[in-house]
């Protein structure tokens, strides 16, 4: 009787056993591969959702078996062994062990490869810190090198990180584009080969990316990590990219060519040229100007850079309409608000701009203040009648319309949209490109101290000065707000100081100089216009290290051309 | 390469030392006697502990003095046969394992491959090896303990010395086996990594015409090979040699069908340098100890501002024609190797190294030679012949000659380095200058560096038998395991516990952390207070006591030598013998003690 | 009654020596004055042995004050039932474990002093040697540890192996051994420094027939070797067929010590076995016992022993194999 007893409870065993089969395998059953390499079975649930939130290893980036096996290595306490080659790292990088340093670092991303800090802090580490102890420029080009191939690295581990790609971008413009040796890491980026091949594994890319030599430029290459990145960050909803503001995200690939086109000015390209290269920068940028941007404080309400004329437009258009259901009312609501005020800043508001003193100034912009905040919607509620209603839906529209030109302002005070849109029109401009062709023509034949011309083919600094001076007037004249630009002028003022002090050796300048008015807006001192005659010795100060240095930029600039010896 | 501290000269080093350890065993020998008696008197009351305590000591003598080697080699052999078969392959297999993934993940395009991979190599060796002796020495007396086949032996007229002695010896054969192994293996796999050369072809090369360069010379650029290509240099007869690039160079030589490169060049050394004593002069003119800082978070370097009379100046001391003597005869040149860090305050010319001088001077007669200026090139070890003859500065008729004129008669002369840009620094440490004499062999050198490996292992192996006589298997693994993670980071514990703590010791730092306060906050004073520091402190201490009492292994460690190319000092090897022979002599003696006061049938 | 007696002992392989039984008085002098002369090879004054866990508490005492001489030349049997104390006292005297109280002398000194070893060999209840050396190997490094010359140690080595049987065995690894061989391979190493004193643990215990007799006879043979032997056990048979002197342990405790003969000797009885006795002369016998006064216990055929039919069994199974019993019947 106990066997037949102990057998039923055998079976029933069994087949609870059986029965949690089920679920399990709903559960937990692997993704499998189907015959022709396509997908297979999907997989339990489990699988499932790994697949569809990225969580899974193959989802997240290539799997490296060295990586894998490292890992397993350390038996669960992979914590502990990052620690102890952060502690390595920083150890090495203060004893300067760069040999060290690199393999540690190496090993740190084997175990931490989905880790995006590390990635980030360590090829920063590599190519600003580690490069600047280095004396050598090559080396330091190398090292910066060094730091953003691991940083491209990186982006294979973590394929759904469009900042990684961001900063590569971000990396290839800064640290070759703007660094001091800026002159010698864009020569030595242009031929070095084997790094466009390395690059081309990761973004593969054509001429596209060539500068006017016809070797890839740093500037544009930056650019298609860029452009990657933009589009892996478009492709999924749940993919971001942390802190940081779309507004700032998307504006690298337009600018790119911007800084583009000045660089090849800076090598000496100018001309057709470089004017179309400033075309192609400002199609960019009114391209980034008609992305649409989320609005402050998550408004939903997203705003377009390049919209700001066409909706200050609609909200003037918007509130003549309001105005025109009753005209006079507002003006009416302004004296009633005026007369609320104090009677000294009713005085104030009254005085002719002109003539009011300082205090009065302040009182009246405080009533210029409270006339300013009576709003759309209050005029609206004031009109009576069958109007109102109208005025009303006018009110809230007019309304939004200012809260978006608030949105557009502030986005333009982080990013100066119009400012740039402006300067690339300004630099297409034939007058503009003229003065800087001849301008650093004439930069050249300084160097040379060749001050006057020998042949029409070959004109002197002299010549070249003057034309180039000539031309930017006329610029001037055509763009007014140029004198506005402060960069530009001040870089203007110091090439005309060259050309006072030493090609016309101190002579002063004659009363009809093109670029008088500039020069007063933006005195240097280097170009101090005499008031006695006795102030011309004193304010004549040899500018030493400022020879050198442009020297400098011409010499790098000047062995860029021919084939190099790098 | 980076040396911190001074190696002392051999004796006087044996001197001190000798005198601490004496020092220090005759405390550990009075302590351990009176806690002997202290464990005697307990169990059997004072008067009867006296007679225990005597009886033990006595024992104990005429044990050590009757061990007998015959027996030891017994044990060793058996403890040898019974290892043999189990874990050498294992570990073995490991190591080929970790040499394939090496070339995985190892990166030949460092600037520096054999420094990767030598380090690599050894501090594998180190660890595999460590683990290994780890495993045999925890496992094998308890095991025997505990299966009772140490009836058989005890029951033998052994002595406990010979069973603690007999598996040391037993173990590090089988150490020395796999070191051996692992030591060929290693070095045929580092030699083997770095070969490689470059193809060259005639049209590949063309005339200098740059001045500076004889007539009939040719240059041009290797093949990309192993990530980079070198620029070679030929001169008319098409011999030449190539730049050094990634730490090496190759010799070109001209052949029937072309060029031929051989192989890579420098990058397996062993350097001799004869180091001085290095001295300042501040900009002013006046001595100084130190140079000045400027700012870097590693005080090992000061720095020597540029176009001011500050100097560095190395005084070498014993030196000699026959010191720097080749194979070829008498030296032409006096060698000297520099390795200068430069700090920049401006840029300066980006694309050129900036510039010092060297001139040697004799500390006797004051007479200086020439000044010789040289670019600096920093992080690559830059080696600098100084031509022995010389015209005199003072007098244009004169020739002087350095092994004559500028060596001292007690062979003692002075380097001067200057900067010679102003508004940039050098910086040095003493061992950034020295005298080159001739390389030594870099496989002898290679195999020194096992040496301080296997004096870790034979440790380890020690303080394994030591632990297992008195613990249970799993017990002495971590207790073994423990000495072997204080020994690898005795340096850090040192400063963990004497340098200063900020937030208090653990005590201390577990109370902040629940009740969330910061590092800073002070905690409410009162009896608690006194007693969280009181019992910090004694933590510390005993840490401290501790970390003094297990083996410091990075002593032992010369990997920094081999992988810097630098012959490792046999000073410094005799140094390491004797202190691993002092340690393992007390780590034995101890478990001597701890077996002969064990009941082995409980 | 038909006396046919079976008691026709046929020789085994070993050398078998004369049944000590029968021949008690003659032993019994000759042991009287071996007491007499010979010396004190082991001598225990009140030792105790107390088993204390880890905190000092006391545990179990194995051992109360045990008083204990063993003389050169016999053998000793140490008999107890199981937890009495008699292997704690073989440990006490090989110095594998510290006496409490008291003190344990073995040829004069103290039981832990190593030296004395050289003369004493030691075999375990079970063998503890080395699984992955072989016969050879084991005896050769248990050789080393004594002070032998490499010559006579091999020869030793090879004499033993013989003499235990082991011989088809020798460059097999131990632990492809049966309990038998292995026993006997324990028995080789206690014996390879050819010592004065053998220490037996449960030298019979797990045995077969055929082993048992062979360590017996063995012992009994190093014993005429003038060889002092101690052995431990609980199988009551074994002690009184090899053992002169006993002693009983119980709980520690000292319980009864002799020898055997004199302990066992049923004093008021008289055992008498002859053979080819008539019928007449057993009623002649029955009568005179009547007559005495001495009353007749018992008066049959005596039974060979269960061992002696095993053996002649085995024995005539390895001389004639195939042959099978026919169900033979008395």
């Amino acid at each position: 009787m106990s066997e037949h007893r102990s057998m039923i409870r055998w079976m029933i065993y069994m087949g609870l056993i059986a029965m949690l089969l089920v679920p399990l395998v709903w559960l937990s059953q692997p993704a499998t591969i189907g015959a022709n390499g396509g997908r297979g079975s999907p997989g339990g649930k489990l699988a499932q959702m790994r697949t569809e939130e990225h969580l899974g290893e193959a989802n997240l980036g290539k799997i490296d078996p060295t990586s894998e096996t490292l890992k397993l290595m350390t038996f669960g306490m992979r914590g502990v062994a990052v620690l102890f080659l952060w502690n390595k790292a920083n150890r090495y990088k203060k004893e300067e062990d760069w040999d060290g340093l690199t393999a540690t670092l190496e090993q740190m991303t084997l175990l931490q490869p989905h880790f995006v800090s590390v990635w980030r802090y360590q090829s920063w580490n590599l190519a600003f810190n580690v490069a600047a102890e280095f004396d050598d420029y090559r080396v330091r080009y190398f090292y910066a090198k060094k730091g953003i191939t691991f940083l491209m690295d990186g982006t294979v581990y973590n394929q759904r990180e469009p900042r990684m790609l961001w900063d590569v971008g971000w990396m290839m413009n800064q640290k070759i584009g703007r660094s001091d040796e800026r002159v010698q890491f864009r020569r030595l980026f242009a031929v070095d080969e084997e790094f466009h091949d390395l690059i081309d594994d990761h973004i593969p890319f054509g001429n596209e990316v060539d500068g006017p030599r016809g070797k890839p430029d740093n500037w544009l290459v930056g650019r298609q990590w860029y452009l990657k990145a933009e589009k892996l960050y478009e492709s999924d909803e749940r993919i971001n990219i942390g802190q940081m503001a779309d507004l700032l995200f998307f504006e690298q690939s337009a600018k790119c060519r911007i800084n583009f086109a000045e660089a090849i000015e800076k090598d000496g390209t100018f001309g057709e040229v470089a004017g179309n290269t400033w075309k192609k920068a400002e199609d960019a940028w009114r391209e980034y100007g008609r992305r649409e941007m989320p609005g402050r404080a998550g408004r939903k309400q997203k705003h377009r850079l390049g919209d700001l004329e066409l909706h200050v437009a609609q909200f003037k258009k918007l509130r003549s309409q309001i105005d025109a259901l009753q005209p006079g009312l507002r003006k009416k609501m302004e004296q009633e608000k005026l007369t609320e005020l104090n009677d000294d800043v009713q005085e104030a508001y009254r005085t002719a701009e002109k003539q009011r003193s300082p205090q009065q100034s302040g009182l009246a912009a405080d009533a210029q203040f409270q006339l300013d905040r009576i709003s759309d919607k209050d005029v609206a509620e004031r009109i009576e009648g069958k109007n109102q209603q109208q005025a009303m839906d006018l009110a809230v529209d007019a309304m939004n319309e200012v809260l978006i030109i608030n949105d557009i302002e502030h986005s333009h005070s982080t990013v100066p949209y119009q400012t740039w849109l402006e300067r690339c029109q300004i630099e297409q401009s034939p007058h503009v490109l003229a003065g800087r062709e001849h301008l650093y023509l004439g930069n050249q034949q300084y160097e040379r101290a060749q001050f006057d011309s020998d042949s029409e083919q070959n004109l002197g600094a002299r010549q070249q000065f003057e034309r180039g001076f000539a031309a930017w007037a006329r610029a001037f004249k055509e763009h007014k707000s140029l004198i506005e630009d402060r960069p530009i002028c001040e870089d203007l003022v110091t090439v005309v100081a060259i050309y006072r002090n030493h090609v016309l050796d101190r002579k002063e300048l004659p009363d009809d100089f093109p670029l008088l008015e500039i020069i007063k807006k933006y005195p240097s001192e280097e170009l101090r216009l005499p008031e006695k005659p006795g102030d011309e010795k004193k304010t004549e100060k040899k500018p030493v290290d400022e020879k050198p240095v442009k020297a400098e930029d011409r010499e790098g600039e000047q062995a860029a051309k021919p084939a190099s010896d790098e | 390469m980076v040396l911190e501290s001074d190696i002392p000269n051999f004796l006087p080093w044996l001197l001190d030392q000798a005198w601490f350890f004496v020092r220090v065993v005759f405390a550990l020998f009075c302590g351990s006697l009176l806690f002997g008696y202290l464990v005697a008197a307990i169990r059997n009351g004072p008067a009867k502990g006296l007679i225990v305590t005597r009886q033990v000591v006595v024992t104990a003598a005429v044990d050590l003095l009757c061990t007998s080697p015959r027996r030891i080699m017994a044990l060793a052999w058996l403890s040898f046969k019974e290892s043999i078969g189990q874990r050498l392959v294992v570990a073995f297999v490991l190591f080929l394992l970790i040499l394939m993934f090496a070339g995985w993940f190892l990166d030949p395009d460092s600037p520096n491959p054999g420094r990767l991979y030598l380090s690599f190599v050894l501090s594998a060796t180190n660890g595999l090896v460590l683990m290994l002796a780890l495993f045999l020495s925890s496992f094998s007396l308890p095991g025997d303990i505990k299966s009772r086949t140490i009836y058989t032996i005890v029951t033998k007229p052994v002595r406990r010395s010979e069973i603690v002695l007999g598996r040391l010896l037993g173990f590090t054969a089988i150490g020395t086996l796999l070191l051996a192994a692992t030591g060929v293996l290693s070095y045929v796999f580092v030699v083997r990594s770095l070969d490689h050369t470059h193809e060259i072809q005639p049209s590949d090369l063309s005339l200098i015409e740059k001045s500076g360069y004889q007539p009939g010379q040719k240059q041009g650029q290797t093949n990309y090979a192993q990530k980079h290509r070198h620029l070679v240099t030929v001169d008319g007869t098409g011999n030449g040699s190539t730049d050094i690039q990634h730490g090496h160079w190759h010799e070109v030589t001209r052949t029937k069908s072309g060029y031929e490169l051989g192989p890579p060049l420098g990058v397996l050394a062993a350097r001799v340098p004869i180091g001085g004593r290095l001295s300042f002069v501040d900009r002013e003119g006046k001595q100084a100890d130190k140079g000045i800082s400027v700012g870097k978070e590693w005080t090992y370097r000061s720095y020597i501002a540029g176009s001011t009379l500050a100097t560095a100046n190395w005084q070498f001391e014993n030196l000699s024609e026959k010191r720097f003597s080749t194979s070829e005869g008498p030296p032409k040149s006096l060698p000297i190797a520099l390795s200068l860090s430069v700090f920049r305050t401006h840029k300066g010319k980006i694309e050129r190294g900036v510039i010092g001088s060297i001139e040697l001077r004799n500390p006797d007669t004051q007479l200086t030679s020439r000044i010789y200026t040289f670019r600096v090139r920093e992080f690559v070890l830059h080696e600098i012949d100084i031509p022995r003859r010389q015209i005199d500065k003072a007098d244009p008729d004169r020739a002087i000659d350095i092994y004559d004129d500028l060596i001292s008669d007690d062979g003692r002369i002075e380097v001067i380095i200057r900067c010679e840009e102003g508004g940039q620094y050098f910086g040095m440490a003493q061992a950034d200058v020295y005298l080159r004499s001739q390389d030594a062999s870099f496989a002898v050198n290679f195999f020194k560096g096992y040496l301080g490996i296997w004096l870790q292992m034979v440790i380890v192996v020690a303080l394994g038998v030591m632990f297992s006589t008195l613990l249970s298997a799993p017990v002495t693994m971590m207790a073994t395991m423990a000495s072997i993670v204080m020994g690898m980071f005795s340096d850090y514990v040192l400063e963990l516990a004497s340098g200063p703590e900020y937030g208090g010791g653990p005590i201390e730092s577990l109370i902040r952390l629940l009740t969330q306060r910061n590092m800073t906050s002070p905690l409410p004073p009162g009896m608690m207070k006194s007693m969280v520091e009181t019992g910090d402190s004694a933590y510390l201490f005993a840490l401290r006591v501790v970390n003094f009492l297990l083996p410091n292994f990075s002593t032992y460690s010369d990997t920094d030598y081999i992988v810097n190319g630098f012959n490792v000092p046999a000073g410094l090897l005799l140094q390491h013998l004797l202190s691993a022979a002092a340690y393992l002599l007390v780590v034995c003696l101890i478990g001597y003690l701890f077996l002969k006061t064990r009941e082995v049938a409980r | 009654m038909a006396s046919k007696s079976r008691s026709k002992r046929k020789h085994s392989a070993a050398t078998k020596p004369a049944n000590p039984k029968p021949a008690a008085e003659p032993i019994a002098a000759v042991a009287a004055e071996k007491t007499a002369e010979s010396e004190v090879v082991i001598e225990t004054r009140n030792l105790s042995k107390v088993y204390r866990d880890f905190w000092g508490r006391q545990k179990v005492q194995a051992l109360k004050s045990l008083d204990l001489e063993v003389r050169k030349g016999e053998i000793f049997g140490l008999l107890g039932p199981n937890g009495s104390g008699k292997t704690t006292t073989i440990k006490l005297l090989l110095g594998l474990l510290f006496p409490t109280s008291g003190e344990a002398l073995v040829f004069g000194t103290d039981a832990s002093d190593v030296a004395k070893n050289e003369r004493i060999g030691y075999l375990p209840e079970e063998s503890y040697l080395y699984k992955f050396l072989n016969a050879e190997e084991t005896l050769d490094f248990y050789g080393r540890l004594f002070k032998m010359s490499g010559v006579e140690r091999r020869r030793r080595t090879a004499e033993l192996i013989d003499k235990v049987g082991l011989r088809w065995a020798r460059r097999r690894p131990l632990k492809e051994y049966s309990k038998g061989m292995t026993r006997r391979i324990g028995l080789a190493q206690a014996l390879i420094n050819d010592p004065d004193l053998i220490l037996l643990d449960e030298p019979t215990t797990g045995l077969d027939p055929i082993g048992i007799r062979e360590m017996k006879d063995m012992l009994v043979a190093l014993r005429d070797q003038g060889k002092t032997l101690v052995m431990c056990s609980h199988l009551l048979a074994d002690v009184q067929d090899v053992c002169d002197r006993i002693a009983i342990l119980h709980q520690g405790e000292l319980k009864e010590l002799g020898r055997v003969d004199t302990l066992l000797q049923l004093s008021g009885e008289t055992e008498l076995r002859i053979a080819n006795l008539s019928d007449e002369a057993q009623q002649e016998i029955k009568a005179v016992i009547e007559r005495d006064g001495a009353k007749l216990i018992s008066s049959k055929n005596p039974t060979t022993t269960l061992e002696d039919l095993f053996l002649e069994i085995v024995r005539d199974s390895e001389a004639r194999p195939g042959r099978r019993a026919k169900g033979k019947s008395t």
